[in-house]
């Protein structure tokens, strides 16, 4: 697969969706750097699943423009599905199939034939053992795992991780961080990932986008934007970014 | 072609959602055998009637009439597949791949025919079988093949337009019955009123049945361009379907 080489990861201008009566995005403006790990936070209905989902192709904005790896969504959507992986809120996997039938759906849907990568994916999400059974009888984590690896049978360059970790043990929670990392680090993957976990952007971003009611409200380092609120309201304590959030949000999250 | 094996792909799926259910199978089976029993035995007394033409069975004149029942309410549930995958998250999934959209559609269509020409297939040899008679059987399976991909293609569209499983089923149940009575498949329209005769030639449940037992170009043509304009309905009700998300 062709791989072009590109400083914007992700480019997105003055991005507007409307929904009926619901202005579900508000002119969004985002910019994530290749090889970086970037969140997006925000609370239920602020953006971020729509903003998610003009990224990557699957809806069309009234207005503004997208660039995802280099290539203009809105003309050559093929394109940047090549680039792309997405591992969605809701699961993707078909429960009927094994996990090794889902993955080779997937794979053939991205015009791949080799089956080692198929192999490959499932040792490394350690999902040999149950690779033959149908995937309603996986845990909950196992599917999580499974929506993982679907997302990444093609090696794309920008992967998109929708809440990925909500609902997981926190066992599951560490193995799916620490994979996060190393995909980061060791494939150099441009990830943006949404989450209403704060430890969890805290821990992984590296640069972070707060959104309410369709609009980018805050953007920065996790470290900027605390420093940030500790110049404008200074406390004993530094703020965490929960204090952050409930600031630029407004709105309190539940623990 | 990448297109053609991405559909292949896509149907093999479907294939094993039902292959993975023994229940399914067995009534996919048995549902052929019991109606060729009952309307069979019931309607025993049809071909006494004064004006029923030619001589032999019933059964000889019921086997394409149940064949062609099965393929328009085998082809009926194929929207069924589409719906779930819509409400379960694995449409999307496919979406956001680069293949052709046109595979999705095909695939399911693809398995639909197969299966209606495979319980084609298991009906002709039942009936004979049963000491029925079975003329054209080349035919029947063609006719059988092109209602069920165009029953199956407006199940797709239906099903990606209306999206809740209720509707689909309250639909292809409504059209069911009245597409199989107001036609030839279980009785011939001489002995039917006029207008049944008259609704019945723009049935295509009517030019399959006639043209299963009678072969004739004109209606196996409108059965092909049936075929091609029910494709044409549902890739635009999916391209409908991508444009509201």
């Amino acid at each position: 697969m062709t791989r072009t080489v590109f400083e914007k990861a992700i480019e997105a201008n003055g991005l507007v969706k409307r929904y009926g009566e619901v202005q579900a995005l508000d002119g969004v403006d985002l910019e994530v750097e290749a090889g970086t790990v970037f969140g997006l936070l925000g609370p239920n209905g602020a953006g971020k699943s729509t903003t998610v989902r003009i990224l990557t192709t699957l809806s069309r904005p009234d207005a503004g423009t997208v660039r995802v790896a280099g290539v203009d969504a809105l003309r050559d959507p093929v394109g940047v599905r090549r680039a792309i992986g997405v591992v969605a809120q809701k699961h993707s996997t078909d429960p009927d199939a094994t996990a090794r039938e889902n993955l080779v759906l997937q794979a053939e849907l991205y015009g791949l034939r080799d089956r080692s990568r198929v192999d490959e994916l499932l040792e490394r999400f350690g999902l040999q053992d149950a690779a033959d059974r149908q995937a309603k009888t996986y845990s909950g984590g196992m599917i999580r795992r499974l929506d993982v690896a679907i997302g990444l049978i093609h090696t794309p360059q920008v992967l998109f991780l929708d809440e990925p970790t909500t609902g997981l043990d926190p066992e599951a929670r560490a193995d799916l961080w620490a994979e996060i990392e190393r995909l980061a680090r060791e494939e150099r993957m441009t990830i943006l990932l949404t989450t209403h976990y704060l430890e969890e952007a805290d821990r992984l971003a590296s640069q972070i986008a707060i959104v309410d009611r369709g609009r980018i409200v805050a953007r920065g380092t996790p470290a900027e934007l605390k420093a940030e609120l500790h110049r404008e309201a200074p406390s004993d304590e530094p703020p965490s970014l929960n204090d952050v959030y409930l600031k630029h949000a407004g709105r309190a999250v539940a623990a | 072609m990448t297109g053609v094996r991405q559909s292949w792909q896509v149907s093999l799926r479907y294939f094993r959602v039902l292959a993975r259910q023994p229940a399914f199978l067995l009534i996919t089976i048995v549902q052929p055998l019991i109606w060729l029993l009952l309307f069979g035995a019931l309607f025993k007394a049809v071909t006494e009637i004064p004006g029923f033409g030619g001589d032999g069975d019933y059964l000889d004149y019921l086997t394409p009439g149940i064949v062609v029942m099965l393929a328009v309410s085998s082809a009926g549930w194929t929207g069924m597949g589409f719906i779930e995958d819509i409400n379960s998250g694995v449409m999307d999934r496919m979406l956001v791949t680069p293949a052709w959209r046109g595979a999705f559609n095909l695939g399911s269509i693809a398995q639909c025919v197969v299966s209606v020409v495979l319980q084609t297939l298991l009906i002709i040899g039942l009936a004979l079988l049963m000491g029925a008679e079975v003329a054209h059987v080349g035919v029947l399976l063609l006719v059988a093949a092109l209602l069920a991909a165009a029953f199956a293609s407006l199940s797709n569209g239906l099903g990606v337009l209306m999206r809740q499983r209720e509707s689909l089923i309250g639909a292809v149940s409504l059209l069911l019955l009245p597409l199989t009575f107001l036609s030839s498949a279980l009785m011939q329209l001489s002995l039917a009123p006029g207008w049944i005769g008259t609704v019945a030639k723009f049935n295509p449940v009517d030019w399959a049945a006639v043209a299963a037992r009678d072969p004739d170009l004109l209606r196996i043509g409108l059965l092909a361009g049936l075929t091609l304009l029910s494709a044409w309905f549902a890739t635009r009700a999916f391209a409908v379907y991508q444009r509201s998300l």
